[in-house]
C-alpha cells in the first residue's frame, strides 16, 4: 500500500468500514510512514472538530423570529394558518 | 466549554413531546441544535443566502405543521433534514438551478489531489505536524471552529451537503444518499473529499508556527499547488 492509498483510504478506516484485510494493510504502511501517520491523525482531528456541534448556532434574530412563529402557530388549535406544501 | 445545564440534550421523544406540548424553550433548543446547518445545506441546493433563509423557514414551519403526524419511522432530525431537501430541491428547480450531486468533478473518487503525490505514491512533500495541544491552540479553539466552517462553506455544493450530513448531522450514509437522491458509492467519495478539503484548510493554522514562518521570514506556506474543484 502506498502513501496514496492509505489518502484514498484515510476516511474509511476512520469510519471502521474498512474490511479487515485492508484495514491491516494501511496499519502496517502508518507504522513505517511518519506522513501518513499525520495524515490520518489530522482526518481524524479534523473529524472530531466538524462533530463537535457547539459550532452549529443560530443568531439571536432568527431564533427569535422562529419561536414568534412557534408560539403564534400554538394559537389557532391543530392547524397553524402556516400551512404550505 | 458547552454552554452548560440550560443547554442539556433531549432525546427524542421528550423533545417531540415538548414540542406538541408547545414548549418554547423545547424549540428554541431545537432550533439552535439544527438552523445554522440547515442553513448551510439549504446554500448547496439554492446559491441565493436570502432564498435559502426562505427555504429553512419554510421548513420550520412544516415541522411545527407536521410534528402532530410525525411517524417516527426515522429520527426527528432526519425526518426534519428530509423536508430540507425536499424543499430546496424544488427552490432549486424554480430558480432554474440543476444541482448535479452525483457530479464528482475532476479526478475520479480521489479524495487528495494526485498531484501531492509523486509516481511511486509517497507524499510529494512531507505532512507538517499539527503542532495542536501549545495552550495558544486551545484558546484558538474558537478560531479554529471559524476556520472549519468557512472551509465547510467553501467546498462544492454536493461535498458540502454530505459533509454536514454526515459529519456534522450524524446520518449513516444509506440515508444521506438517499436524501440526496445519489447512490452510496457517490455519497462516499464526496465525504471523503470534504474531509480530505477541510483537513487542508485546518492545516493551514495548525502546523507548526515556526516552520511554517509567522512573520514572512520565509515566504514559502503550506499552500500546494491545489485548486478548489
Ligand atoms: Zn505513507
Amino acid at each position: 500500500m502506498t502513501c496514496r492509498d492509505v489518502s484514498r483510504r484515510a476516511s474509511t478506516y476512520l469510519d471502521e468500514d474498512l474490511s479487515l484485510r485492508e484495514r491491516l494493510a494501511l496499519k502496517a504502511h502508518l507504522f513505517i510512514c511518519v506522513n501518513c501517520r499525520r495524515y490520518v491523525a489530522q482526518l481524524a482531528a479534523t473529524l472530531n472538530l466538524v462533530r463537535d456541534r457547539q459550532w452549529a448556532g443560530v443568531d439571536e434574530e432568527a431564533e427569535d423570529r422562529l419561536a414568534a412563529m412557534f408560539r403564534q402557530s400554538g394559537k389557532s388549535d391543530g392547524g397553524s394558518g402556516f400551512t404550505c406544501t | 466549554m458547552t454552554s452548560g445545564a440550560a443547554d442539556a440534550a433531549y432525546d427524542d421523544d421528550t423533545l417531540i413531546a415538548r414540542l406538541l406540548e408547545r414548549d418554547e424553550r423545547a424549540f428554541r433548543w431545537l432550533v439552535r441544535q439544527l438552523h445554522g446547518m440547515m442553513l448551510a445545506f439549504a446554500r448547496s441546493f439554492v446559491r441565493d443566502a436570502a432564498l435559502a433563509e426562505e427555504v429553512v423557514q419554510e421548513t420550520w414551519v412544516a415541522v411545527i405543521d407536521g410534528l402532530a403526524r410525525f411517524e417516527r419511522r426515522s429520527t426527528l432530525k432526519t425526518w426534519i433534514y428530509s423536508i430540507l431537501a425536499n424543499k430546496a430541491r424544488t427552490a432549486a428547480q424554480r430558480a432554474r438551478r440543476t444541482v448535479a450531486f452525483s457530479d464528482l468533478g475532476p479526478a475520479g473518487g480521489d479524495p487528495v489531489d494526485p498531484d501531492r503525490f509523486m509516481a511511486n505514491g509517497h507524499w510529494a512533500s512531507p505532512i507538517e505536524p499539527w503542532d495542536a495541544m501549545t495552550p495558544e491552540r486551545i484558546v484558538a479553539g474558537q478560531h479554529l471552529w471559524t476556520v472549519a466552517r468557512g472551509a465547510i462553506e467553501l467546498l462544492p455544493e454536493a461535498q458540502r451537503a454530505v459533509l454536514i450530513l454526515r459529519d456534522v448531522e450524524e446520518q449513516d450514509g444509506p440515508t444521506v444518499a438517499s436524501l440526496l437522491g445519489i447512490s452510496e458509492g457517490n455519497q462516499r467519495v464526496l465525504l471523503h473529499r470534504a474531509r480530505a478539503s477541510v483537513r487542508d484548510a485546518l492545516s493551514k493554522i495548525m502546523t507548526d508556527p515556526q516552520k511554517a514562518g509567522p512573520d514572512k521570514k520565509t515566504t514559502q506556506t503550506g499552500q500546494g499547488p491545489r485548486r478548489q474543484s
